[in-house]
């Protein structure tokens, strides 16, 4: 099962993904977390801080993945760190990952795997990164029976950006029209209630 | 309480009025001390003039206190992060107290070119 949620900003996205994810699996499943945070980033910081708050007693075990979500499973053991919300320590377990023992998995968020991969060593093309973030998230739903995945919508705005941010809007735009083909569900969240559009 | 949200300039105050049978008087710009059927507008703009001070609560204990309210807000979070703080914590204050109303409100409508969907 594949599940997309989307919509605004502080829309109540996160919530309504892990009262998902929650219903799907109950028991153990990963938290991807794609937000990279400078160490000056106190905005960032709070709200990492009150996702985790929340998770705290459900059965998640959190990595930290900006992208290369291929990496996720198989050998996979570094470069991920737990945030300490009750998961243990990253290492361990996450060469499960692709067995069966977790099988689901929480991704958040698209825009901001979006953002990493088009700006990384050199700025990608919207188009290479759309065939990019779209081959990470079809390698990782291979490996889970259950993948809830939460984007943004950021499309309902004055447009007038320089040309990299139209490029990066472009990008999500389709990348989000390519996920939601994938999905057996997908849900755009309003002030804190999900609307069901696929 | 009754919550109506949407983009700006589509109609959600002419919404109200037509649905809930009350004229253009009784619609109120502020947090005002009405009761019987009325609505507040534009609520995006009244947590904006007022983000030093404790806004949430503001807004939150005002809907507790009249709790027969409809109240219309601007959705604004449907755009890129802003790059000024201040922007940024409007967005989210607005957001968050959204979820809120919206939570404890008997009806949630989402209008969009004059035409009005119930989400709740």
């Amino acid at each position: 099962m594949i599940i997309v949620i989307t919509g605004g900003s502080s829309s109540g996205k996160s919530k309504v993904a892990e009262d998902m994810m929650n219903k799907l699996e109950p028991g153990r499943k990963l938290y991807i977390a794609t937000m990279q945070i400078g160490d000056n980033d106190e905005d960032g910081k709070k709200r990492i801080e009150k996702h985790r708050k929340r998770r705290k007693d459900s059965n998640y075990k959190t990595i930290e993945k900006g992208k290369d979500l291929q990496e996720i499973g198989g050998e996979y053991v570094g470069g991920a760190k737990a945030w300490g919300d009750g998961t243990e320590g990253a290492g361990a377990g996450i060469s499960k990952i692709g067995s069966e023992e977790i099988k689901s998995a929480l991704l958040e968020c698209i825009s901001n795997l979006t953002a990493n991969v088009m700006f990384s060593e050199r700025v990608l093309s919207s188009d290479a990164t759309v065939l990019e973030v779209i081959s990470e998230v079809k390698d990782l739903s291979a490996k889970m029976n259950n993948l809830v995945i939460v984007t943004n919508n950021v499309f309902d705005d004055i447009d007038n950006y320089d040309d990299m941010t139209s490029s990066y809007v472009k990008a999500l735009g389709k990348i989000n029209q390519e996920l939601v083909k994938m999905a057996d569900e997908a849900y755009e969240v309003v002030v804190g209630i999900p609307v069901r559009i696929k | 309480m009754i919550l109506v949200i949407g983009g700006s300039h589509q109609g959600k105050k002419g919404f109200v009025c037509e649905k809930y049978n009350i004229t253009s008087e009784r619609m109120y710009g502020s947090l005002v001390d009405e009761d019987g059927t009325y609505a507040v507008y534009d609520l995006q703009q009244i947590i904006r003039d007022n983000l030093d001070l404790d806004v949430k609560k503001i807004v939150m204990d005002y809907t507790e206190s009249h709790p027969d309210v409809i109240i219309i807000c601007n959705e604004i979070g449907n755009g890129l992060v802003p790059i000024d703080e201040k922007d940024r914590y409007y967005r989210d204050v607005t957001g968050e107290i959204l979820i809120e109303i919206a939570r404890k409100a008997t009806e949630v409508w989402r209008v969009i070119c004059g035409i009005g969907q119930k989400i709740k």
